[in-house]
């Protein structure tokens, strides 16, 4: 529910997999391939030849002599930091969009110019706690989201966590009555995920049987 | 239910029952960063330090050689390009969670296939009278497995499992073909 850029991710893995699918393919195929002998012989000569090349700007460097530093080694670091920083924008990028407001608007009144914010606490209050006093939930949280789209720009989820052998479908009906109680009070229809989940330990909980 | 919510509970159902990559993407960029940093690091090394220049020298000088050996090649670059493979089939595959999405009037549910399998056990278990361990379900995209136990000496009734199990997965909004299968050794009961 979150605003992971997914889109994002997903071009990340794409083009690092086909980056080191090609590179991989290239290395397998040198080695299996009669003709990649040559191929092979072809890269490590240039790279002995790049190695080869470099100390003959160490002259130039001692002394500091800085205009003849091989702009190769400048281009290194300068690259690597762009990457860094390219790479931090995508793990900075992940999991936002949760959010402490379930409704924040400028109030429509002239007469009174403000903010109104509604808190999800307060949503947790109406809908959490009626599923979680029942006997067959074992527990029920409320979370709010940003969410392009939506009325007031953001929407809830209800996370439901039955107790085994719980009647789902009424539990389902019980939450969209709570939501309904929390429509009237707010005064808008928000976007709404009830997410039915069997939480970590549910293998140890004691099933009951509610009629 | 109007177009508008229409459209964002199809988006946020897709985004909930489909997974974001979020893991794999974060342990890319970091595993990059670190040989990012790497390379920056002992580039700028390089430059200004000549002793290190020297080790950097000694390191490489059988680079050439290694290229030349086939076997190293070849087992560096099937590593590599298996690793490819399976970063580009995470990108590329949808990545379906365990997870069914539908609308339910005024919500948008999502049910794990977990709690679908241990109401269908539940139901299963009811209908049939027998304990609830002797029932096992496993659901998936659009199969679920109902597998019964018998308590040795008496029959199963598998028309009456079968009626329960799609009477579960009716009430759960599922379109699952429920499919039922007696265990060949019971237990005693």
């Amino acid at each position: 529910m979150n605003g992971t850029n997914r889109a994002l991710n997903r071009a990340v893995l794409i083009v690092v997999g086909c980056v080191a699918l090609a590179a991989g393919l290239a290395g397998v195929g040198s080695a299996a391939l009669p003709a990649g002998a040559a191929v092979r012989d072809g890269v490590a000569t240039t790279a002995s030849r790049f190695f080869d090349w470099l100390p003959t700007w160490q002259a130039h460097l001692e002394g500091l002599g800085w205009g003849a530093v091989p702009w190769v080694l400048l281009l290194v670091p300068v690259a690597a930091l762009v990457l860094i920083v390219l790479l931090c924008l995508v793990v900075a990028a992940q999991g936002r969009g949760r959010t402490r407001d379930v409704l924040r608007e400028r109030s429509a009144g002239d007469d009174v110019p403000g903010l109104l914010a509604v808190d999800v606490n307060i949503a947790s209050a109406v809908i959490g706690d009626t599923l979680d006093g029942r006997p067959d939930c074992v527990g029920a949280t409320v979370s709010a989201y940003r969410l392009r789209g939506a009325t007031g720009g953001a929407a809830m989820k209800v996370t439901i966590t039955p107790r085994r052998g719980a009647d789902v479908g009424r539990l389902v009906d019980e939450a969209a009555r709570a939501v309904g109680e929390w429509d009237e009070l707010l005064g808008r229809r928000l976007p709404v995920l009830v997410h039915l989940t069997r939480g970590s330990w549910s293998g140890l909980r004691r099933p009951s049987r509610v009629t | 239910m109007s177009g508008d919510e229409e459209a964002v509970y199809r988006r946020v159902l897709r985004r909930e029952t489909h997974a974001s990559r979020a893991a794999a993407a974060i342990t890319v960029a970091v595993v990059l960063v670190v040989l990012c940093a790497a390379a920056g690091a002992s580039a700028v090394w390089f430059l200004v330090d000549a002793t290190a220049r020297d080790r950097v020298f000694a390191a490489v000088s059988g680079f050439d050689v290694r290229a030349r050996t086939a076997p190293v090649v070849a087992v560096v670059g099937g590593v590599v390009m298996l690793l490819g493979l399976w970063l580009l089939l995470l990108g590329v595959l949808p990545g379906r969670r365990a997870r069914h999405g539908r609308t339910a009037g005024r919500l948008a549910v999502v049910t794990d296939d977990g709690v679908a399998a241990d109401v269908i056990a539940d139901t299963v278990a009811g209908a049939l009278a027998v304990a609830r361990d002797l029932v096992h379900v496993s659901v998936g995209h659009r199969s679920a497995v109902v597998t019964i136990t018998p308590v040795s000496g008496v029959a199963v009734d598998e028309a009456a499992a079968r009626r329960a199990a799609s009477d579960a997965t009716s009430r759960l909004g599922r379109p699952l073909a429920p499919r039922i299968a007696v265990a060949s050794r019971g237990v005693v009961a």
